[in-house]
């Protein structure tokens, strides 16, 4: 496909670290997470011949995993307007007894608004620098130390010291 | 450290997404870049006929209005020159005319005999 770089060397060694970003940031919905993923590497197929610098490759793909990613979560925003009509007789989506500790991060960041949770999830989480971040989430260094911050502050009063973490739903 | 931090250093030591899920997502991944390089292929197909088909449009409207083909000009003269013969108004303008012309000669006729009586009128007067 006249890229300057060898598909199956590139999928190897970003593909999982991909789909742990998307899965950070989406939450526990597999099907989807394997979309996006499929996605950015379609999109890497084409685009990559356009970079140059092979440093500048993973925080390339992580920009185009996460646009493709608030796509994802715009949709099911919308689709919510829907499930809200059905939310009584929906399954339960999941069960205590196989829920985790780290669950609990989850439900709290699924809770604030994605502008926020994708910064703080890159930052954060994934240990992704203040600028790798902001070129991620195309905006400026200003706003995503701002946004960060925000989210922190969110998360910090939503889960608490952990003790009280009903009541602070 | 504070409860977040906890949670934090959790998520980050997580599995999230391990290798052989990452592997088997590989063929469909080359599926999909197959499928989306044939929409597109189809999509530059049809986009050319269209801009093709628009432009074999203007060369034969073009065509028509060339200096071989009958002009506007033409059929005008042809509908000029079939007019005496087929336009019911001229005709019915033309037997106007013919009866305008008879009357005309009537008239004369009559104003000749009126000035001839008055003559012979004043003929009399003069007599008497």
């Amino acid at each position: 496909m006249g890229t300057a770089f060898d598909f199956d060397a590139l999928y190897a060694t970003y593909a999982r670290y991909l789909g742990g970003v998307v899965f950070r940031i989406v939450g526990r919905r597999d099907g989807e997470i394997d979309d996006i993923v499929q996605e950015t590497f379609v999109d890497a197929l084409e685009g990559l011949a356009r970079i140059h610098d092979p440093s500048a490759v993973r925080s390339w793909l992580v920009t185009v995993a996460v646009r493709r990613t608030r796509r994802l979560l715009a949709r099911r925003r919308r689709l919510a307007l829907f499930a809200f009509w059905t939310r009584d007789f929906a399954p339960a989506s999941s069960d205590p007894r196989t829920r985790e500790p780290v669950d609990e991060l989850y439900d709290a960041l699924e809770r604030i608004p994605e502008d926020l949770r994708i910064p703080w999830t890159l930052h954060r989480v994934e240990q992704l620098s203040l600028p790798e971040t902001a070129a991620a989430c195309e905006v400026s260094l200003a706003t995503v130390k701002r946004r960060i911050a925000e989210a922190e502050e969110r998360l910090e009063r939503r889960l608490g010291n952990g003790t009280k973490k009903e009541g602070a739903r | 450290m504070s409860h977040l931090d906890d949670l934090v250093g959790l998520a980050r030591a997580e599995r999230t997404f391990d290798a052989d899920r990452a592997a088997g997502l590989r063929s469909g991944t080359l599926v999909r870049a197959k499928q989306r390089a044939r929409r597109r292929l189809l999509v530059r197909r049809a986009g050319a006929a269209i801009i093709a088909g628009a432009f074999v449009g203007l060369i034969l409207l073009r065509g028509a209005s060339a200096p071989g083909a009958p002009s506007s000009e033409g059929i005008g003269a042809a509908s000029v020159e079939l007019r005496p013969e087929h336009d019911s108004t001229s005709s019915v303008a033309s037997a106007g005319s013919r009866e305008g012309e008879a009357f005309a000669e009537r008239s004369a006729a009559a104003h000749d005999a009126e000035l001839a009586a008055i003559a012979i009128g004043d003929g009399g007067y003069a007599r008497d």
